[in-house]
């Protein structure tokens, strides 16, 4: 007797074939395959059983080796009966497969394993009932402790010694279908091919023009089976050998072609054949399986309804980020004022040391007016930044950012972007580098370069420090909050304009949906708080003490030479003299113009090279906001705040641009629009500001 | 089942797991079983996005954190796309 072992992957069907084979086992590939061959020998009552494990899979399509290995077994060598082992857990899903190997073999005996996984879960099988659902003897099993597996094996010889083969149930699909069926099973009813495979069966695979049906194999070897090493468990080695001789067009040709007329492709059957079966299962599931609370809404279910809301979702995200950047100001203002205040007794102390050392003016000069007023400004926001990415941890680590990031795609599709984009976006938040990389895996090139260029209007992390920044000074408390919310809001209405301006300069093929995972909501931990905390602020340190110390030192150098003429009339001074026709229209000085300029390297030196610009350290009892807030008006830091927001993020973005859309064209587009738009918008808040009555 | 999926798809408009299966009227676990035949079959893929800053960053074990330039998040998503096959799928149907 042959009798082969089915199942999905992970059922425990090796359990039970290493149990009732024991060391009796032969283990090799099969012909042609990689996939692992394992039979072995059973003697039950004066009978020997050859027993086959075929390879775990969850279908019997042509998709891959093992689904094509196991049907083609169960077809070519037509076992006496088919033990197929049924997760009891994951009843649903393990039932596919049954119903396919129902349409192949009329002799199964089930094996229902994981029961007690099942008692578990709340989940309770009525045996008897699912064997009357199917037609077919089910027989319950704990393969792990060995339970049930003999009455398993006794069952399958059983039923493979009955004279009439069992009459399992059929799937019955939809009436159009049944109809289609018929009309192929009528003309291949004639050929050879009706007496090699069950007759429904081919008819389903013909309409789904199945390339494995109509080839002609024949074996070509029959290995001896060789007796095991002393050294080795098991018998190696291949038994039998197929050989290719030819492929036969089937008949149907032109029914098929009939269908295809009224629409009915290859693809239309494959899955009208696979719902009616999904639908089957759906079906005849609660005769036997019972599901104690399945419905139970879980509190990631019950918080998803609210959060997810089109209608309070977005009310929602807005408070939640109200309360991260409130946290940001409020909470931090303290500790910035303290480190502000540390940072500039530092730099009296030292430069008192220099002045005891008689160490030259020039160098003192540096020291207090270039490296503790640029590096200085930066570091007395380090609190603050790094409360916000604490903040940013947070949401992230339970599981709010995805959710964010999901209805801030929703919100986009009305502007025709695709959804990948957007979370090409969320990573700008970070930073616009690997924002912009992230593009990769749009595969529309137009996709790609769109989101590519809309992704510096996003304010990355480096970005909203120095925002963060200027808005504590000029716009200190709860006020700050509702500032910072504004400019994200201004940041997200222009990358909304941009994707539609783009996509009627950039021909954009249609935007595709989709199902997105969504992680449980959880209470963050610390450590994954602190961690990419400390990570972050690191970095946002290592840059003012590398790159911003270099920048600080070039500012100094501009702003103090040629010596003894005001800071105006310096090298500084006439660079911003230089850009004052485009500063003017929007109410900036030739500092902030300056300031401008140096962000383009990298954007906290545009911090820096204010503190240097404002003489912050000049006076060591005033703070960078004090000097600013002394030197402009709430209404021209908003407009300076705008036009920093959306001109190029840094040089670093540009060449990622370049480098990722491989077109200079394209690159200096990107430039020259950020900066249109920026100075742009810049003009349109500081003039309507001045019409508001705004000073 | 499956076919209700692909014509939800089919509208363009992005859903949770949980709003999906609420629409077809299965569990979440029903629903992840139907996708990953879907995707066996090919009409649909699952994709991960995650960020990096480039081939050369690479991330701290203990806070997954890319260690570049250390502002990339290191979120990642997951989520189920049409594949060009399942396109054409739902956008032809029999007459």
């Amino acid at each position: 007797m042959k009798i082969a072992l089915v199942g999905n992957p992970n059922v425990g069907k090796s359990t039970v074939f290493n149990a009732l084979t024991g060391s009796n086992q032969q283990v090799g590939n099969w012909a042609g395959k990689t996939v692992e061959r394992k039979s072995g020998l059973i003697q039950r009552a004066n009978q020997e059983i050859e027993l086959i494990d075929l390879p775990g899979t969850y279908s019997l399509t042509a998709y891959s080796q093992e689904e094509i290995i196991t049907r083609e077994y169960i077809l070519r060598e037509k076992p006496d009966v088919v033990m197929a082992m049924v997760d009891a857990s994951n009843i649903e899903r393990n039932l596919y497969l049954v119903l396919q190997i129902l349409e192949l073999s009329p002799r199964v005996v089930i094996g229902l394993n994981m029961l007690d996984l099942a008692q578990t879960a709340g989940i309770t099988i009525r045996t008897s009932e699912l064997a009357a659902a199917l037609n077919v003897p089910v027989v319950e099993i704990v393969a792990a402790k060995g339970k049930g597996i003999e009455e398993f094996l006794t069952e399958a010889i059983r039923v493979g010694e009955l004279e009439q083969d069992l009459s399992p149930v059929e799937v019955s699909y939809p009436k159009e279908l049944e109809q289609k069926i018929q009309a192929m099973e009528d003309l291949l009813a004639k050929t050879k091919w009706a007496t090699r495979y069950p007759m429904r069966w081919l008819a389903l695979k013909r309409l789904e023009r199945d390339p494995e049906i109509g080839q002609e194999w024949k074996i070509s070897t029959s290995q001896s089976r060789k007796s095991k090493s002393k050294d080795s468990c098991c018998d190696p080695g291949d038994v039998v050998n197929y050989e290719l001789l030819e492929t036969v067009v089937l008949p149907g040709d032109d029914l098929l072609q009939t269908y295809e007329a009224e629409g009915w492709s290859k693809d239309h059957f494959e899955m009208a054949f696979a719902d009616a079966k999904y639908k089957y299962i759906s079906h005849i599931l609660p005769r036997f399986r019972t599901h104690e609370n399945p419905a139970k809404p879980t509190w990631t279910d019950l918080l998803d309804r609210w959060v997810l809301s089109p209608i309070w979702g977005y009310p929602i995200m807005f408070a939640v980020l109200a309360v991260v950047f409130w946290g940001s100001f409020v909470a931090s203002a303290p500790i910035g004022d303290a480190v502000s205040q540390g940072m500039a007794w530092t730099a009296d102390v030292l430069v008192g040391l220099l002045r005891w050392g008689h160490v030259p003016d020039f160098v003192q000069s540096l020291v207090r007016d270039g490296i503790f007023a640029g590096v200085g400004a930066v570091l007395a926001f380090v609190p603050q930044i790094a409360i916000f990415f604490a903040f940013f941890s947070f949401m992230q680590d339970s599981g709010y950012l995805a959710r964010a990031a999901f209805l801030g795609d929703r919100f986009m599709q009305l502007m025709g972007l695709h959804g990948k984009s957007f979370f090409s976006l969320v990573s700008g938040f970070g930073c616009n580098v690997p924002g912009i990389m992230a593009t990769r895996t749009l595969e529309d090139p137009k996709d790609r370069l769109i989101t590519m260029l809309i992704n510096p209007l996003i304010p990355c992390v480096p970005r909203l420090g120095v925002m963060s920044a200027v808005v504590a000074a000029f716009f200190p408390g709860s006020r700050g909050s509702v500032v910072m919310l504004s400019l994200l809001f201004l940041s997200m209405i222009l990358v909304m304009f941009s994707a539609l301006f783009l996509r009627r300069v950039v021909k954009q093929t249609e935007r595709s949906a989709f199902v997105m995972e969504l992680p449980l909501y959880h209470i963050p931990t610390m450590r994954n708080v602190l961690i990419p905390t400390w990570h972050k602020t690191y970095s946002f340190l290592k840059r003012a003490w590398t790159f911003i110390l270099v920048a600080s030192i070039v500012v100094w150098v501009l702003s103090s030479y040629p010596q003894g003429v005001p800071m105006n009339e310096t090298w500084a001074g006439d660079m911003g003299g230089w850009l004052s026709f485009i500063g003017r229209p929007l109410g900036f000085d030739w500092r902030i113009m300056v300031a401008i300029v140096f962000g383009f390297t990298a954007k906290e030196t545009t911090l820096s090279t204010l503190g240097i610009l404002y003489g912050v350290a000049a006076d060591a009892s005033q703070s960078i906001a004090q000097a600013m807030t002394g030197a402009m008006t709430p209404l021209r830091a908003f407009t300076f705040l705008v036009v920093y927001m959306l001109y190029i993020p840094c040089l670093a973005s540009v060449v990622t641009t370049y480098k990722e859309s491989g077109s200079l064209g394209w690159t200096s587009f990107g430039v020259a629009y950020n900066l249109i738009l920026s100075f742009v918008m810049g003009w349109i808040v500081f003039h309507g500001g001045m019409l508001l009555g705004f000073q | 089942m499956l076919t209700s999926i692909m014509k939800i798809l089919a509208r363009k408009e992005s859903l949770s797991m949980a709003q999906l299966a609420h629409e077809v009227g299965c569990s979440v676990r029903e629903l992840e079983n139907a996708l990953e035949q879907m995707e066996h079959m090919g009409y649909i893929r699952n994709e991960q996005f995650g960020q990096s800053c480039s081939s050369s960053c690479s991330t701290d074990r203990g806070s997954s954190q890319c260690v570049g330039c250390g502002f990339a998040s290191s979120e990642t998503y997951t989520f189920w796309v049409l594949t060009e096959r399942g396109e054409t799928l739902v956008g032809s149907n029999p007459k």
